[in-house]
């Protein structure tokens, strides 16, 4: 390599520089405090630092440190510029000068280091010291090393092969890849890098070389080394176990996967025949570990579930077909499809579901911190966590529940001092339970705080012209103000929770879930909510019935019986029926056919489906009862979904899709209605 | 042939490092300072870029983070020269987006291995 | 360039009648033209949304253009068709269905020939007809926009109906 050339401009370079760094030294004698000069000085230095030493001019790079890092604190001004430093480093310059262009007398370097270094404070400034490898054990090391790049990586210039080529290059090296948070097509992005790798390596290598590859991505990897003691790379038998125990054992967590890596490969290590026991425990544990669960992406089991969905109503049109054919070969194969088709749907949909206990354990930190934040002492306590939810169900009720328990710890339990004033314990409690009810799971949230002031509530509502002054609502209705939008009672916006606008939004979400929510408060003593949610959200058993010449659905966890109901049971004072007394109980009625305003006479016998959503109960009038059908779950659209009587939409065996009737919110209307017609009965009776 | 842009405002660096990595199969183009840097890889492509941190106009740490906002350089290997006592740039440069550095004082073949580390 | 958006690149269109006038939607916008299928009808709705419709698993609204367009309405014919159009409103791709009583040929129309919409003469609101093209240089056909046809405003409507049937269960007829 001829530098030649190359060592010329470095020279004519540096005497330049040298020679505006006396102008500069100059300069700043009358002005010391000016930032350019100082700038400009400190410049030439570490340039001339920075490069001396890569033209072979090895002794001024040393020399030039000091300078260099008295100029650097001279420009912070932590040194002041005096004229014995500008003296000290015209010295400097001029030593540089004659080294560099070879000619002239050059002054005593040692002296100038020493002038400099008294400014400093007498601390030698430490110089890099050549990173000296560490030699490896001659027998050659083995590590077990993980390399996790963080998504982004490749948006620092990265360019991972080389990386693992290099990691190649030190030894023997066994590759396991990591790929189960790899998403779909659809979601995969490019840019991102979403596998890792879990490597083992032997060679005569050291952990400063295995750390030398990874030199630039310590900062956007986890980049964790092991070194596996006693394993050498003549132990090929030993060297392949352990690959097939990483290949099974693949956790995100380092820890787990270290450990069982590290425990195998010292038990293995002895030199010694190991006892059948120990043996087949150690077997036990790596399988176990390859059979206790398996990683698999939510996308893949949501795709599972949508195809049994499928299948279901491929079935169901295969039914109607069998049923119309009239043969009984095809009908009874028809019929065992049904029952496989029905036990894959269960299971598929088992898949789905996971115990709520970990998003409830989310939730005792965000308490514990709301309440440090605002003042209050408030614990969580939890119970039911392992109750199990459809996974989706779970994601999606996470930002209703936190709204929730915002709310109890910000709006419901008091400061300390007014708890104890009202003979509380100054801490408060709010206690999260789930619990599986039939079909439903039921999730309370209860507090001990001052609960809700109806009274309050009523006022507000008022003002707000949510309800008429003279309305008359029971307490339970009363409650139901507060998800009323741009409803809040609280006298002032909190950073927490702000204002009371969440809980309108709480609602929509559980309706969106097809859940329901309610409300129990006593003043002083508290407040509960209850949500009630379907333990699915995709395939449920339904009843189908017929009102004039369309089916409708209604799922069958909510049906408790069908009654018949004879023409001449109907109450004369109008088609509207009300209520009935079933067995001694007076339940609100609707009649669908009036309620969808379908046109035509009532058949003569009607039926009347007992429905019933947690503790409300309610008959359902419909023309016939069908039978049973299996529903998938088809979302109506996005112009429909204000529409609360219909939850979806399902297809039915023939092609035609019947509407999935809404059963809280009929019951609703039928309690309603029920309500109303006791006032104007009540009117009637007073007016005559 | 692979390029690479020289950011640094020493003459005699820039020429050593074009020269070495020239050895190597690459063709090198300079820039004095950050902002002509820029300029120049507004108007052409470059597979890997060397640049000093302490520049006048515009400083490197700077031209790293305007070279990661266009399309072209956004994936390519971004190495930078510091000196040892300038840990704290190394990592500014870093955040912004660097994938490597090179300390000076170095020689040749170490420039070359770091080279081959980033690109392969 | 979002598929929802009157791809302006595109010079065909699916022609259609309603009422015996001819219409014709760009064919970047139409997903497909289905026979007459039974349609489910949806309780409490404007009149104009006819009701629902399986296709192929998937649950799409159908709206009667005879009576968007303030046509009486007429029984279906074996000519009358449901058109299957993405709609894009507030960012979000929407499938409609458009009960037709015909469907013609695809037609190319360029540019050119694309006149703007008269604002005398037609009864409708002209916020939804792009222009006018002629045909055949005889006859005049009205190319919509789909995106406008279904205006923000009339779907607020429909929620409004599905809000209304929510919020108050009413015991008298609204």
């Amino acid at each position: 390599m001829s530098f030649d050339p190359l060592v010329q401009t470095f020279k004519d370079e540096t005497l330049e520089s040298l020679n505006d760094l006396e102008v500069s030294l100059m300069a700043l004698e009358s002005r010391p405090e000016d930032a350019d000069l100082l700038n400009a000085a400190f410049r030439v230095m570490h340039t001339i630092k920075g490069s001396a030493a890569m033209f072979g001019f090895e002794q001024i790079s040393d020399f030039t440190h000091e300078a260099e890092t008295v100029f650097d604190r001279v420009r912070n001004h932590e040194i002041p510029v005096t004229p014995h430093l500008i003296s000290l480093t015209l010295q400097a310059k001029d030593y540089i000068r004659a080294i560099v262009s070879g000619e002239g007398d050059a002054p005593d370097p040692a002296e100038i280091m020493q002038g400099y270094r008294a400014l400093l404070g007498g601390e030698a400034a430490s110089v890099a010291p050549e990173t000296i490898d560490e030699s490896s054990d001659e027998e050659g090391q083995a590590f077990l090393i993980r390399f996790r790049p963080e998504p982004n990586i490749l948006a620092t210039g990265t360019n991972l092969l080389p990386i693992l080529r290099e990691l190649a290059d030190l030894g023997d090296l066994r590759t396991v890849l990591r790929s189960d948070a790899l998403p779909t097509l659809a979601d995969l992005q490019p840019d991102q890098v979403y596998v890792w790798w879990d490597f083992i390596l032997t060679g005569q290598v050291s952990q400063a070389d295995v750390e030398d590859v990874f030199m630039f991505v310590s900062d956007n990897a986890e980049v964790q080394y092991q070194p596996l003691e006693h394993v050498r790379s003549t132990d090929t038998h030993l060297l392949h176990e352990l690959e097939r125990l990483l290949i099974s054992h693949g956790d995100a967590d380092w820890v787990n996967v270290r450990d069982a890596v590290q425990s195998y490969a010292e038990s293995h290590t002895h030199g010694q025949v190991i006892k059948d026991e120990a043996a087949s425990q150690l077997k036990m544990l790596s399988e176990g570990a390859r059979t206790s669960s398996i990683r698999v992406p939510t996308e893949r089991i949501n795709k599972l579930v949508d195809l049994v969905g499928e299948l279901v109503i491929a079935h169901s049109r295969l039914v109607q077909l069998s049923s119309q054919s009239g043969n009984g070969d095809i009908r009874q194969l028809s019929e065992e499809m049904g029952r496989l088709v029905g036990d894959l749907r269960d299971e598929s949909l088992d898949i789905r579901m996971v115990p709520i206990g970990t998003t409830f354990s989310r939730f005792q930190r965000l308490v514990r911190d709301l309440a440090r934040d605002i003042g209050r002492d408030v614990i969580m306590e939890t119970s039911g966590g392992d109750t199990e939810l459809d996974a989706t169900l779970i994601e999606r009720l996470g930002d209703p529940l936190v709204h929730i328990i915002r709310n109890a710890v910000d709006h419901g339990i008091e400061p300390p001092d007014e708890r104890e004033a009202a003979g509380k314990p100054r801490q408060g409690t709010i206690h999260l339970s789930a619990s599986q009810s039939g079909p439903h799971v039921v999730i309370t949230i209860q507090d001990d705080g001052h609960g809700l002031d109806l009274k309050r509530i009523r006022e507000k509502a008022i003002s707000k012209g949510l309800i008429s002054p003279d309305a008359a609502l029971s307490d339970k209705e009363a409650a139901q103000l507060i998800f009323a939008a741009g409803f809040s009672t609280a006298d002032q916006v909190t950073n927490v929770s702000g204002r009371g606008v969440g809980m309108d939004v709480v609602r929509q979400s559980i309706h969106a879930l097809r859940g329901t929510v309610e409300i129990d408060s006593e003043l002083g003593r508290g407040t509960t909510i209850h949500l009630t949610l379907p333990l699915t959200l995709a395939i449920i058993e339904g009843l189908l019935v017929l009102v004039d010449d369309q089916e409708y659905v209604l799922p069958l966890y909510s049906v408790e019986e069908c009654l018949e109901f004879q023409a001449t049971e109907r109450t004369t004072s109008g088609a509207k029926e009300h209520v009935r007394d079933v067995r001694g109980q007076m339940l609100p009625m609707v009649r669908l056919r009036e309620w969808l305003k379908m046109p035509g006479d009532l058949p003569d016998i009607e039926q009347i489906v007992m429905t019933q959503v947690g503790s409300r109960r309610a008959g359902l009038i419909v023309d016939s009862v069908i039978g049973k059908h299996q529903t998938v779950i088809k979302p109506i659209g996005h112009i429909f979904e204000d529409m609360r009587a219909f939850s979806g939409a399902t297809i039915l065996g023939d092609g035609r899709v019947a509407l999935i009737l809404d059963v809280s919110w009929l019951i609703t209307l039928a309690e309603e209605e029920h309500h109303r017609a006791i006032q104007s009965h009540t009117r009637e009776l007073v007016v005559s | 042939m692979p390029s690479v842009l020289v950011v640094d405002d020493s003459t005699s660096v820039r020429q050593m490092v074009g020269f070495t990595l020239k050895q190597i199969g690459f063709e090198p183009t300079e820039a004095e300072d950050g902002a002509v840097a820029l300029q120049v890889a507004g108007s052409q492509g470059f597979d890997l870029v060397i640049t000093d941190l302490n520049m006048p106009n515009l400083d490197g740490i700077e031209l790293i983070k305007a070279l990661r906002q266009q399309e072209k350089h956004k994936y390519i290997p971004i190495l930078m020269l510091t000196t040892e006592s300038q840990d704290s740039k190394k990592q500014e440069g870093k955040a912004v987006g660097a994938t490597g550095w090179i300390v000076k004082p170095f020689r040749p073949d170490q420039l070359q291995a770091v080279v081959q580390k980033v690109m392969g | 360039m979002e598929a929802t958006a009157l791809d302006t690149t595109l010079n065909h269109y699916l022609s259609f009648s309603v009422d015996n006038d001819l219409y014709a939607l760009n064919v970047g916008q139409v997903r497909e033209v289905l026979e007459l299928v039974p349609i489910t009808k949806v309780p409490r709705m404007p009149e104009f949304i006819r009701g629902i419709i399986n296709l192929r698993g998937k649950v799409v609204p159908v709206i009667d253009m005879r009576t968007k367009f303030g046509m009486a309405n007429l029984d279906a014919t074996i000519d009358t068709r449901v058109v299957v159009v993405e709609s894009g409103h507030d960012d979000q791709v929407m499938l409609l269905g458009a009960l037709v009583d015909s469907v013609s040929e695809v037609l190319e129309i360029k540019p050119e020939s694309i006149q703007p919409a008269p604002t005398l003469g037609l009864d409708l609101n002209t916020d939804f007809i792009r222009g006018v093209g002629r045909h055949n240089d005889d006859s005049f056909i009205i190319i919509l926009d789909i995106d406008k046809v279904f205006s923000t405003a009339e779907l607020t409507l429909v929620k409004q109906a599905g809000v209304a049937n929510a919020g108050q269960p009413e015991g008298q007829d609204s």
